[in-house]
């Protein structure tokens, strides 16, 4: 017995040393590639839109169509398509458009099991790449009384709207290009009788049908036996406000009508393709008016003393949430008609739709050399305010009066007001009814299509996308104190700012900008995303950690400061106290920007005051009462939960290979079993039984 | 395992209408196995008197099982056909929420 127990131990330790490598078996199978973009599921109140895999994820076998011969050329091969039961077709990026796509599943139907799309290289990139539709926003004829459909973004093939019954995934990568190129190279020689690659992509999403369904299969829980699982979430991020912090309306005086100003730009895009810890494109729209947004608010804070004088309010308010049907749009108007706007303090009369005066919208500039300023109704817009625009920045060409609008938040905010109460003015970039934007709404809009190059771009480097900015900023800025304080001024802003501006949000979130203007504590939360660029893609609520509320957040605030508190030596607790009298604004402790700091004297800390607010931007459609999703009052987007994502190849074998694998399996088998009954049976060995000798 | 042969015909009665009368619970599974336990005693062995009732037992759990297999097995294809056609109450009664599919 002992001698037994001597050699089972010798054969197992042999067995360990022998086989104990460090990759298991099904590692050596798979190649995966974990740096592939991904599309996922989305739904509103009566459709989904996106791609879904199965569970365990869509395999088949891999063929690469490159350009438009060889795709024809696959389409007749019916031996080859006969050959597999399932494909998984890999497109040169430059394919991806509904007359290939379309081709593909009307020829392939079921045997179509997935799609994986390629980019060669950076250089190599489509000229456009869009594929949100071609008039975007168009759902439920948002737009006002037109006659005409106008397709501001021609190029747009609206895939990103349409329902996939297989995945969908991007490799963008040139390295991951390469094995791919390799693989298939090496393996795919013969149409058949040979081994093949095949892909299997798993992108699996929790969500179905349309997000009533889903947000009502959100609430089922049967809670005897398991919690409740979270399909979907609504889209919604935060709508940011602030304005400078001179004087409130406070109860029982009253708001003057058309008092208030309303600067409004977006935070959000969307991307087809997704990546974690990648780049989400919105360099065009939202990063460029995000950033003459910013340094207008530096602007009219630099110049509040003039602003002091005139009885108007300027606030900026940023939305999130308007590149799927405007749901910020709507719930900021949501909000103002039901008398929440501004959130807060109750004290403080709110702002109804007979207070605003007017408000001027960035939305969707480039680097162009003209831009175009779209106003409606053309019974409320102020021609001198216009006309003093114009003068101030030649750039800027004013639209053909009542003009169809482009895709912008404003239109909301003259449909819910029937467009009697307010004039819209909308700055964007446009050219004879087309967006200048070649990448609309894709993961391609980056900071190159602005001329920069974002590996050289440095702290403080002045390019000349932020000389345009500062071109126009300062023009807008010298033509509202025109306007509002009546005085003809010339105010400039130092490239300084913008080029940090530019700096964090285009390339490092992580900048000394932030910690400049943040205490100690949020300043930290930014290290997380260092060397990353501000993420503009659609955001969900529960609010993820995103950096970019708390980036918007902190920067509008700073700029849009109380300056009078510059020049107070203040430390921390006398600080921490004011904030205890005052309920209207906030007060932070921070090291202090020195280029927004005009004051001689500079101290270690400043004390910050300023007016600052977040709501959050989801749809009413989730906050009413008994709302019914498939409404179309207000929009009601989704996007699905979903756990892996994974890409992985591996080698298909041949036919003979497969039966010579069973076959090899079941001889072993039964070679085990005569093994084990022959030790059996000529043995008195018993490992089991306790020893008897 | 209870041997229906050393118990005296009294007891095999009394377990025979036990089951019976615990089917109308809306327990069908105890109809099938009264009909298929006792159907031995009722049908294969020699008579004696107890046999007459068994027998009537045997043969009312059958039609009982039946009747129940045709309730759920119509509950069950109406439920599969229907249940993303009913709306919100399909949901309601689905037990299992599906993941990914309606």
């Amino acid at each position: 017995m002992r001698s037994s127990v001597i050699f089972v131990y010798l054969l197992l330790s042999i067995l360990c040393v022998y086989c104990s490598q460090p990759k298991r078996i099904v590692d050596q199978m798979y190649i995966s590639f974990d740096h592939a973009r991904y599309c996922v599921r989305r739904l509103n109140g009566t459709h989904e839109i996106g791609c879904q895999s199965s569970a365990s994820g869509n395999s088949g076998r891999m063929y690469m169509i490159d350009n438009d011969e060889e795709f024809n050329s696959y389409l007749m091969n019916t031996k080859l398509i006969d050959s597999s039961g399932s494909f998984i077709i890999v497109l040169n990026v430059n394919l991806f458009n509904t007359y290939y796509v379309d081709k593909l599943i009307t020829s392939l139907s079921s045997k179509l099991n997935g799609l994986l799309l390629y980019l060669k290289s950076t250089p190599s990139r489509p000229e456009y790449f869009s594929h949100d539709d071609q008039c975007p926003n168009h759902r439920y004829s948002y737009y006002l009384n037109q006659t005409e459909i106008i397709n501001w973004n021609s190029k747009g093939t609206g895939l990103f709207f349409r329902s996939f019954p297989f995945p969908i995934m991007l490799i963008d990568e040139e390295d991951d290009y390469k094995q791919l190129i390799k693989f298939y190279r090496q393996f795919n020689y013969s149409q058949s009788s040979s081994p093949t690659c095949g892909l299997e992509l798993k992108s699996f999403q929790n969500a179905a049908h349309s997000s009533k369904t889903c947000i009502r299969r959100n609430d089922i829980s049967h809670s005897l036996i398991d919690l409740e699982e979270t399909f979907c979430d609504p889209v919604g991020g935060l709508n940011i406000y602030s304005k400078l912090p001179q004087s409130f309306i406070i109860i029982p005086k009253k708001r003057q009508p058309k008092s208030v100003i309303l600067i409004l730009t977006t935070t959000d895009s969307f991307q087809m393709f997704l990546k974690i810890k990648g780049t989400t494109g919105g360099a065009q729209q939202p990063a460029t008016s995000l950033i003459t947004f910013l340094a207008l608010a530096h602007l009219i804070g630099q110049e509040q003393n003039e602003f002091k004088q005139q009885d108007k309010e300027i606030i900026f308010v940023t939305l999130d949430g308007d590149a799927l049907d405007y749901s910020a749009s709507f719930k900021f108007m949501f909000d103002m008609i039901n008398g929440s706007f501004p959130i807060g303090n109750q004290n403080e009369e709110p702002i109804k739709v007979e207070h605003i005066h007017s408000i001027i919208e960035f939305q969707s500039l480039s680097l162009t050399d003209k831009l175009s300023l779209y106003t409606y109704p053309s019974s409320l817009i102020n021609q001198t305010f216009i006309d003093t625009l114009v003068h101030n920045n030649p750039m800027i060409i004013p639209m053909a009066v009542d003009s169809s609008l482009p895709p912008a938040s404003s239109q909301i905010f003259l449909r819910q007001t029937s467009s009697l109460s307010f004039p819209a003015y909308i700055l964007t970039s446009t050219n004879q009814n087309q967006l200048s934007n070649h990448y609309y709404h894709s993961f391609f809009d980056d900071p190159s299509t602005l001329s920069i190059n974002i590996s050289s771009l440095e702290y403080n480097s002045t390019t000349e996308f932020s000389q345009w900015i500062k071109n126009i900023v300062e023009s807008f800025g010298q033509t509202l104190i025109e306007s509002f304080v009546g005085i003809k001024k010339n105010v400039t802003i130092k490239q300084e700012i913008i080029n940090n501006l530019v700096y964090c949000i285009l390339k490092n979130i992580n900048c000394p900008l932030i910690h400049n203007v943040t205490n100690q504590s949020t300043g930290n939360s930014f290290d997380s995303s260092n060397e990353t660029s501000l993420p503009f893609s659609i955001n969900t609520y529960p609010v993820a950690a995103t950096p970019t509320f708390p980036f918007v957040q902190n920067i509008l605030s700073y700029f849009l400061r109380d300056r009078i508190y510059d020049t107070y030596n203040l430390n921390e607790t006398t600080c921490k106290q004011y904030s205890n009298n005052d309920s209207f604004c906030s007060y932070t402790y921070v090291g202090g920007y020195a280029p927004s700091i005009m004051s001689e004297q500079s101290f270690d800390g400043y004390c910050v005051r300023s007016y600052i607010r977040s709501v959050s931007s989801m749809s009413p459609a989730f906050t009413i009462d008994n709302y019914d999703l498939s409404q179309t009052t207000y929009p009601a987007w989704t996007e699905s939960r979903w756990t892996t994502i994974s890409l992985r190849l591996f080698v298909i074998p041949t036919r003979k290979h497969e039966i010579i694998t069973l076959v090899i399996g079941i001889l072993l088998l039964s070679v085990s079993f005569i093994v084990c009954f022959i030790l059996r049976y000529y043995t008195n060995i018993s490992l089991l039984q306790p020893s008897s000798s | 395992m209870v041997s229906l042969e050393k118990k005296s015909p009294e007891e095999r009665l009394n377990i025979c209408r036990k089951y019976y009368l615990g089917g109308f619970a809306f327990l069908p599974l105890l109809w099938l196995i009264n009909a298929i336990w006792f159907y031995k005693q009722a049908f294969k062995v020699e008579p004696y008197p107890q046999q007459a009732q068994i027998r009537k037992y045997v043969i009312r759990s059958v039609i009982g099982t039946f009747i129940w297999c045709i309730i759920i097995i119509t509950w069950n294809v109406m439920f599969q056909v229907f249940r993303t056609k009913m709306g919100p109450i399909g949901d309601y009664l689905t037990f299992v929420v599906p993941r990914g599919y309606y």
